[in-house]
């Protein structure tokens, strides 16, 4: 799965990763770190089906929404252990994403079409919780009661739990992608050209499927853990179009090419994020959004592969010095 | 008999692309179809490899029926195609064109080696795709094809908008796939390429076979004269 080359680098940063809680912080920048490798997750899951299949989902607030609501519901109506409903959350998430993911890959619909389904579907549950005020708790939200502190019930006084189990998932989601090398392989190949996959012998519309399913899933996952983490959700937040390009923004940012373009993305534009929030929200409202959102247009500008793909183009131009105009690349690790 | 078309018909709105073609090819042989733009090639072409499904008629090859069956499956029979307007995964090296297209296909990593050796690309494997002239593409639309290990290869116009060095190498390359074992099929528009590869030649013209057999019968044949150069050339 790893080479011991990427190995040799791999667990210092695991090391690092695990023990960053060790070192004494406030909570609120124990929160921001939280935050950030929930979206480092996030932007990861949406990768699966963005970057490496290559289908552009404005709306995976969708599944989001899904986990996160479902699990709410399991949790409170059930009394479905926290721990069992997020998996449960993720599964329902990834079910009904066939309802959107079928009919748009059988019948073809591709690039921009695809994306606009993808928002209208995002849109329309949000609308839809809106609506069913008695059922969703409408666009007030719902919260979920205080409960006995433990794994189990996914509730700890502290920060740092939820920062291993942001961590673990994310990095759970980094190692199965890394080693379904073949599924990788079919994904960009259809990324790269549906014609000539289809070709070659891959089946177009199952790869596309099972991207979706996995995608969503781990979204969903991702949604129910930010209900457990935050305590309070309502359809703007989970169903909304922001947090939809958040995933798309972090990943682009970071490198759509590359595993870890998502995380890198994170780790820089969240903080950034939250800071400019503190310093400047208060003082000149939305300014903060400015700022963020030159940084973005400045990025992308300049940075087109984004920060992990002109890394990687920097290294093989002057560490490997391969001359001629193309080099070998290898995706991911 | 490798691959059969039975009277396939393929109609887009009034026009009729293909109408009632037949066209039997043998195990090993080089088929050539000819025919002026717009005759149906192509047409044909995604047909068999089911890019589009005939309105009518019957395609087998290796006597399953596969009419109508999506591309991926036509592929994993045994298949293969190149496309007219060279298509690759671009963002991928050579390499790993050709590597995916093996994994994808029933093709082991030496049929990736063959694949680069026969189609000359092997210096060229740590490019990527997007860096390629056109005729290094062309040769990589056949390497990619090959590497999936077909019986039967479609070739769409391989050497269309090559100099006529560039297109002999690449008539080499097709006589050493097919020495291999591999029966191919070649549609051209330039008949001089066809003539000196095929043995037997198959003339389109709005979507109706219009003439069949060698190469020389064909060019004198009248209605294909009169397909080429129009009316005033028929003696």
């Amino acid at each position: 799965m790893f080479s011991t080359s990427n190995l040799k680098y791999l667990i210092p940063f695991l090391v690092v990763l695990y023990s960053l809680p060790l070192i004494p912080q406030p909570p609120y920048i124990m929160h921001v770190i939280v935050v950030t490798m929930l979206w480092a997750y996030l932007a990861t899951a949406w990768s699966i089906l963005g970057c490496f299949a290559g289908q552009l989902s404005l709306g995976h607030a969708a599944f989001f929404g899904i986990g996160a609501y479902s699990s709410y519901f399991l949790t409170t109506w059930y009394n479905v252990p926290p721990i069992l409903s997020l998996v449960v959350g993720g599964s329902l998430a990834s079910a009904i994403s066939i309802g959107i993911g079928y009919p748009c890959f059988r019948y073809g619909l591709r690039g921009v079409y695809f994306t606009l389904a993808t928002i209208a579907f995002a849109e329309i549950l949000k609308d839809i919780f809106i609506y069913l005020r008695d059922i969703t708790g409408g666009s007030l939200g719902v919260w979920l009661p205080m409960a006995q502190e433990g794994i189990v019930n996914l509730y700890f006084i502290n920060k740092e739990p939820y920062y291993y189990i942001i961590t673990t998932m994310w990095l759970s989601l980094i190692l199965i992608l890394s080693a379904a090398r073949r599924f990788k392989d079919y994904l960009i190949a259809i990324r790269e050209d549906e014609d000539v996959a289809a070709s070659v012998g891959i089946n177009v519309t199952k790869y596309k499927l099972v991207a979706l399913l996995i995608s969503s899933y781990f979204t969903g996952l991702g949604g129910a853990f930010y209900l457990y983490y935050f305590r309070y959700i309502n359809p703007y937040i989970t169903f909304g179009l922001d947090t939809s390009l958040q995933m798309v923004l972090l990943s682009i940012f970071g490198g759509m090419y590359s595993l870890w373009g998502p995380f890198i993305g994170s780790v820089i534009l969240t903080p950034i994020g939250e800071y400019l929030r503190i310093v400047l929200g208060g003082a000149y409202v939305g300014s903060h959004l400015v700022i963020y959102g030159v940084l973005l247009i400045i990025v992308i500008r300049f940075l087109p592969k984004g920060v992990v793909g002109t890394l990687k183009l920097v290294y093989d131009k002057f560490v490997v010095r391969a001359g001629g105009y193309a080099v070998k690349r290898s995706e991911s690790f | 008999m490798l691959l059969s078309v039975q009277k396939v018909s393929k109609r887009f709105g009034g026009l009729w692309a293909l109408r009632e073609v037949d066209l039997d090819v043998d195990e090993g042989e080089i088929l050539g179809i000819i025919g002026p733009n717009g005759a149906g090639k192509t047409t044909l072409f995604n047909c068999i490899t089911g890019y589009y499904r005939p309105d009518s008629g019957r395609i087998v090859f290796r006597s399953i029926d596969i009419t109508g069956k999506p591309p991926y499956k036509i592929s994993k029979l045994g298949i293969a195609r190149t496309f007219q307007l060279t298509k690759a995964f671009n963002n991928l090296t050579v390499y790993d064109n050709i590597r995916i297209s093996a994994l994808a296909g029933s093709g082991s990593s030496s049929d990736i080696s063959r694949a680069l050796d026969l189609s000359g690309l092997q210096d060229k494997k740590d490019f990527l795709a997007c860096n390629l002239t056109l005729i290094e593409r062309k040769r990589l639309e056949l390497a990619r094809a090959l590497s999936t290990k077909p019986k039967l290869l479609l070739l769409d116009e391989v050497m269309a908008g090559l100099k006529p060095y560039e297109a002999d190498e690449i008539l080499k390359v097709i006589r050493d796939i097919n020495n291999e074992g591999v029966t191919v099929i070649v549609v051209e528009h330039v008949i001089r390429t066809i003539m000196r590869l095929c043995r037997r030649v198959v003339v389109l013209d709005y979507g109706v076979k219009i003439a069949e057999g060698s190469p020389e019968e064909v060019v004198r044949n009248e209605r294909v004269i009169k397909a080429y150069l129009g009316e005033e050339f028929v003696t």
